[in-house]
């Protein structure tokens, strides 16, 4: 029970001494008229619950201010409840003044142990040491056990807390959950709710220091200009430049600073939790530092309070004597606190300061300019940051952390959990989440819109805590966004769509919300629940390159977005791929002892084959020393093939295998699968869509891989149909469109020199479509890659690998004659021709990923020629 | 010499042009000193045959229920039945020398059948139109604007059938070619039509002309102009490209003076099958004709009428609007000594000498056409010029002869041996 003190500055003065729950003493009286006692009349809203004459004896007032029957004593007709506020009027014939109070309250303890079976702690009312309180343990209002607290404790004592007897320790009737018991304690007539220090999900059992000394009673005002624990309900007038108003209850507007009682400190320091630091002077308060709250969560401390006296504070680490000036620091108006002392409100200051890792656990508070008041605050004493979900301050510390990444996500997760909605009415930030789909394991995709005026930002979280920055979200313009927000946000409504990866933990069905931090606050703006996306990357990659990102920052888009996404899909089926016994039919006697397999993908198409074979029945060399490799790696085909490789054996009889390798494994895989089963010690890597048409040219190729020891892979030139090059090796071209090196084919579709030079000529890479290379080499580094999406930039890849893990060089052969390529006839069957070109895209940006730095190094395009 | 003649149709259920110079060739080679037997094989759609079966129909004469699986590649579509059937049936028959009449609806791989079965047979094979150049029925017309084609190249079949690649018409030229890389000699019923696949890619040296072999005319086929109307004849299958559309068109420009001077009597078949739009041009322009009694439809006619009916027409027209072959309706007309108006493209321009034995128009000019048609109605003496230099076309056996020959003329080092 707290008063204070006042008189008037007019003919009424008078104090409040004492205020509780049954009454309410004081003095007062009128300076003009010291013979006429005073009417005193207690209200509660328009309830008169007491009155009184003050005419009491009162010599500490006759002392000083000459009236010397002054006092009053009001004995309520009812108990007043903490939180409800009392007018106590003090009344002449003429004029009468108001004491506005509210009764705070007494109790002061917790709950220490709380399992599914029990809770222990303690609770007393300090200014009603003799009451024993009745505490109760409720689910939903139903009680599950009570007991008194009057257990003795030795510890209680020794901090001096009355006798001591205040513990108590409850058996619930049943196996509960911890985190849905509420404890209320009853005695003199009040029920107070009693809070629980800390409850771990992973423990059935928390103890806790018992020194720890908190404000423990929620919900209860503290007369005492919002210093201790107030309870806020006006989140909303928190934002803005200027915070104005936080705290709606504590009332204190009957003190005069004028006349206030003097009690001159000159140097006054304390620590935390503690009553308001206030520096006196004769003419009253002229300084005050309190703090309110102080948070703490993982290497976030969170203190907010109020001060008046200077205009800014100061804040030391103790130990060290150095500054620790907070990561985030805001001042805001306290019109009850400038009511309370009667200061103009811009000269009181509410504030807020955060830290990320601070320097130290303690910190100092002071005043620029006015050492006299010190407050020293344990950090690790803060309360946890689910304390701040109901408070006005969530959504602050909400947007502080989502802006700065501090904390982790225990912290953030109650702010997000219980983060406002943007209000209707508010402008600023507009969004909605059209899509949220992800695979657990992997991450996830969110599409939508969302617009902001300058300095808004934006981003995801769930309820977990989990948080992802979308400043670098992919956007693109939205004609229908514009039509609807370009009125509220003009040409910041464009480039409204966005795409933004989610690279946290997900669980389908769970919340993912949209966020944007106006000013200091952080508001929900929409929110979705996960849904399942394709776990084939293919699949997904359809899915994700359809939203409409621009073309030029696509290969950006990957590095942020879903390349990571797509490319742990590409892993994940790797890893889930089953393991099958590939299906091989031979037709005919295959070649005991070949000097080289030719291993031959099919996919979508077959009817290759048929003019392939035509050309290996005539080149003798090659029927006698080769064997014939085809990889079905398209399921669709598997009987046909099957039917037509019997009949091109009877029609040729040339002896060649079929595989089917159970499923689609890609251009690479199919070729890794071929090349798993070819019994020669070179494999030649060819397209279906390759035609020989002169023999002899296998024959070249493998004589001038042979004879050149330190040429690792082996190409051919190739043709198209009209006679012009097709491939005499590929050069890397970077693009800046694609940010990424291309593949390139110099001198494609010129028409082709004769070669002066029968031997192998040196180039960066060389095509897949027609590679000789040794199996050796080729099991060494690993064959092809098969991480590619669909297929592409595999042969390069491989190139570069024999490149730099076995240190040989690449190299085409120009006097191979009679080698056409119809080059992309099969993978011209894959989707639309915008998912190829993204597809490329993909591919190139993985290829540069990988391979950038090395390719930096080659020969350039433009000297390909003398490369 | 054991001869094999392969057809791919039986007269006997099919009357084209093809098909009965294969069945006639096949009747006259026996009557060489060098043929001992010949041998009939047609491919038929009976549905009474089971599906690749090679079975006799009557003495001397097979029939191979056989079909086109990939039109594209001109492929066949029982692959095991030519490596299983047909194979057994070579291997019985076991020829000297085999002639491919044509090789549609039995498919390419019918020559390195042969030639891998029978290495030292000699194998021959008649083209009868642009088939295996052109994937438009073999047409050599534009696909969508139906206009004439000129030259073959891969890009451009590409634009007429989109669906197909330039690498697709490239696998189909290496395909066709390989396989046609079997056949000793080709014979080609026109010289236009040997200079087109010249330039597709067959040697000159391994193709040569021969023409399709016709009955022996008999003298008092001939005929002068009679008194009355002067008449011209339309002979064939009516559809968009013969160009009965062009002749019908020419008549109605015609000045009615000239159209009082004569008639037209069309002998065609097939009109109902047609296009509905087809089938609704052609009546318009027939109606007002036949009203005014300058046409006379006279419809379908069976190929033993053919010689009653050029006996009653002065001039036989051929308005085809694409290239043709050798049109034995061209032939025909000159057995019965009938002077011949043609279109001045292709097989027709070559068979038909302008000015000489019959006239030439502007391919699909009906206004070109209609001054022809004037000029051969009143032109004094014209008709008779041009008729009494018909030519006497080849009959059957000389026909078998040149074919025959071709062992002998050289052709034989081009035999694999």
């Amino acid at each position: 029970m707290q008063g204070q003190s006042s008189v008037t500055n007019t003919g009424i003065h008078g104090a409040v001494d004492s205020f509780y729950t049954l009454g309410v003493t004081g003095w007062a009286f009128d300076k003009g008229n010291l013979g006429s006692p005073l009417i005193i009349s207690a209200f509660v809203d328009a309830e008169c619950v007491g009155t009184a004459v003050a005419n009491l004896a009162r010599p500490d007032v006759g002392q000083k201010r000459g009236a010397y029957n002054c006092g009053f004593e009001i004995l309520f007709t009812r108990s007043v409840f903490p939180g409800e506020k009392i007018i106590v009027r003090a009344s002449s014939d003429s004029e009468f003044r108001d004491f506005r109070l509210t009764l705070i309250s007494e109790l002061e303890g917790h709950v220490e142990q709380l399992s599914f079976a029990s809770a222990t702690g303690w609770a007393w009312l300090p200014n009603s040491p003799d009451v024993r309180l009745i505490v109760i343990a409720k689910i939903d209002d139903e009680i599950i056990g009570s007991s008194e607290a009057s257990g003795n404790r030795v510890d209680l004592v020794a901090s001096g807390r009355g006798d001591g007897c205040y513990g108590f320790s409850i058996l619930f009737d049943s196996m509960v959950d911890p985190s849905r018991v509420e404890f209320i304690a009853v005695g003199d007539g009040v029920e107070y709710s009693l809070n629980v220090l800390n409850i771990n999900s992973d423990e059935s059992v928390v103890r806790r220091d018992l020194d720890v000394n908190l404000p423990q009673i929620s919900g209860v005002e503290n007369v005492s200009f919002g210093g201790g624990g107030s309870a806020f309900s006006v989140p909303e007038e928190l934002v803005g430049a200027e915070l104005v108003g936080v705290v709606g209850v504590a009332d204190a507007s009957f003190v005069l600073p004028s006349e206030m009682e003097v009690d001159v400190a000159d140097f006054q320091s304390a620590v935390w939790p503690c009553q308001p630091l206030e520096l006196r002077l004769e003419e009253g308060c002229s300084a005050a530092l309190a703090v309110d709250h102080v948070y703490f969560c993982d290497n976030v401390a969170v203190v907010s309070g109020w001060f008046f006296g200077s205009a800014s504070l100061v804040f030391v680490d103790p130990l060290t004597a150095a500054g620790c000036a907070p990561s985030f620091f805001k001042k805001f108006k306290r019109e009850d606190v400038s009511r309370g002392y009667s200061k103009p409100s811009d000269l009181v200051h509410g504030f807020i300061a955060m830290w990320v890792a601070p320097p130290s656990d303690k910190i100092e508070l002071s005043m620029d300019g006015l050492q006299q008041l010190k407050l020293s605050i344990g950090l690790a004493d803060g309360v946890a940051f689910s304390k701040l979900q109901n408070s006005e301050f969530g959504s602050i510390v909400a947007a502080f952390l989502l802006r700065t990444g501090g904390g982790n996500v225990d912290g953030l997760a109650p702010l997000i959990h219980a983060l406002p909605n943007l209000p209707a009415n508010r402008s600023g930030a507009r969004g909605f989440i059209e899509t949220a789909r992800g695979v657990p394991g992997i991450g996830g995709l969110v599409a939508g819109w969302a617009v902001g005026e300058p300095g808004v930002a934006f981003y995801l979280a769930d309820d977990g805590g989990q948080s992802q920055d979308m400043s670098g979200a992919a956007r693109w313009n939205r004609d229908d966004i514009i039509q609807a927000m370009g009125s509220e946000f003009g040409v910041h409504a464009r480039d409204g769509g966005v795409l933004q990866a989610w690279n946290h933990k997900l669980a389908v069905g769970d919340l993912i919300k949209l966020i944007a931090v106006v000013d200091d606050g952080a508001y929900v703006v929409a929110s979705a629940r996960w849904s399942p996306a394709p776990v084939d990357p293919v699949a997904f990659a359809q899915w994700a390159f359809g939203y409409p990102t621009p073309r030029e920052k696509f290969s950006q888009r990957l590095t942020q977005h879903d390349g990571r996404i797509i490319n742990g899909l590409i892993e994940r089926a790797a890893v889930h791929r089953p393991k099958v016994d590939p299906d091989i039919i031979s037709f005919g006697s295959l070649c005991q002892s070949p000097r080289c397999s030719i291993i031959i993908p099919l996919y979508r198409r077959f009817d290759f084959m048929l003019n392939q074979m035509i050309e290996f029945a005539r080149d003798s060399w090659l029927k006698d020393n080769c064997e014939i490799i085809y990889i079905i790696d398209d399921p669709n085909l598997v009987g046909p093939v099957k039917s037509i490789a019997e009949k091109l054996f009877a029609t040729h009889g040339v002896p060649l295998r079929v595989v089917w390798a159970g499923q689609n494994r890609g251009f690479s895989g199919a070729n890794n699968v071929g090349a798993s089963l070819a019994a020669a010690p070179y494999l030649l890597l060819m397209n279906s869509d390759v035609i020989p048409t002169a023999p002899g040219w296998l024959e070249h190729m493998l004589a001038a891989l042979i004879a050149n020891e330190r040429v690792g892979v082996l190409g051919a030139r190739l043709h198209f149909p009209n006679g012009s090059i097709q491939h005499d090796g590929i050069a890397f071209r970077w693009t800046p469109d694609w940010g990424a090196y291309l593949n390139k084919h110099p001198s494609a579709g010129l028409c082709a020199a004769l070669a002066d030079v029968n031997q192998p000529v040196a180039r960066p890479a060389v095509t897949a479509a027609c590679m000789l290379v040794s199996v050796l080499d080729y099991a060494s580094i690993g064959g092809l890659n098969e991480t590619f999406l669909i297929g592409d930039f595999e042969d390069t890849d491989l190139c570069l690998r024999v490149r730099t893990l076995l240190g040989k060089s690449v190299a085409c052969l120009q006097t191979v004659e009679g080698l056409i390529h119809l080059e992309r006839q099969s993978f011209s069957a894959i989707g639309t021709p915008s998912f190829r070109d993204h597809v490329a895209r993909f591919n190139a940006w993985k290829h540069q990923m990988a391979w950038g730095s090395t390719i930096s190094s080659l020969p350039s395009y433009d000297n390909f020629r003398e490369s | 010499m054991k001869a094999l003649v392969i057809s791919h149709a039986h007269p006997a259920f099919s009357i084209g042009g093809a098909e009965v110079a294969a069945y006639n060739l096949y009747r006259a080679l026996p009557g060489l000193d060098d043929i001992s037997e010949a041998v009939f094989l047609a491919r038929t759609d009976l549905p009474g045959r089971s599906h690749g079966s090679i079975s006799l129909f009557r003495e001397n004469e097979y029939l191979w229920r056989q079909g086109i699986g990939d039109w594209f590649r001109l492929s066949t579509e029982n692959r095991s039945s030519v490596l299983e059937e047909f194979r057994e049936f070579l291997l019985l028959v076991r020829p000297d020398i085999v002639f491919v009449q044509h090789f549609l609806h039995l498919g390419v791989e019918i020559f390195p059948e042969i030639k891998r079965t029978l290495p030292k047979c000699f194998l021959v094979a008649t083209l009868h139109e642009y088939l295996a150049i052109c994937n438009r029925n073999g047409q050599f017309v534009r696909n969508v604007s139906k206009k004439l084609c000129y030259e073959e190249e891969i890009e451009r079949c590409s634009t007429c059938f989109p669906e197909y690649s330039a690498g697709d018409f490239w696998l189909r030229k290496h395909y066709i070619q390989s396989q046609f890389s079997y056949v000793d000699i080709f014979v080609s019923p026109s010289a236009f039509l040997m200079s087109r696949y010249i330039d597709w890619g067959i040697s000159a040296e391994r193709i040569t002309v021969i023409e399709n072999g016709q009955p022996a005319r008999s003298s008092h086929e001939a005929a002068s102009v009679r008194a009355g109307r002067v008449r011209f004849g339309y002979f064939g299958q009516i559809n968009e490209y013969k160009g009965l559309d062009i002749l019908l068109s020419a008549v109605g420009q015609l000045p009615e003076s000239v159209r009082e001077q004569i008639v037209v009597d069309v002998n065609g078949a097939n009109l109902e099958s047609q296009g509905e739009w087809f089938q609704d041009l052609i009546k318009k322009l027939r109606e007002p004709l036949i009203e005014e009694g300058c046409l006379r439809w006279a419809g379908a006619y069976e190929p033993h009428e053919v010689s009653r009916r050029m006996r009653n027409v002065d001039w036989v027209v051929v308005p085809s609007i694409w290239w043709e072959n050798s049109p034995m309706v061209i032939q025909e007309a000159f057995v019965h000594g009938r002077p011949v108006i043609c279109s001045n493209i292709g097989g027709m321009a070559e068979k038909v000498r302008d000015g000489v034995d019959g006239l030439h128009f502007e391919v699909r000019n009906p206004l070109d056409l209609a001054d022809v048609l004037a000029r051969a109605a009143t032109e004094e003496g014209l008709h008779a010029r041009l008729s009494g230099n018909a030519p006497t076309p080849i009959g059957y056996a000389d026909c078998a002869r040149l074919h025959v020959d071709l062992l002998k003329g050289g052709f034989r080092r081009f035999v694999s041996e």
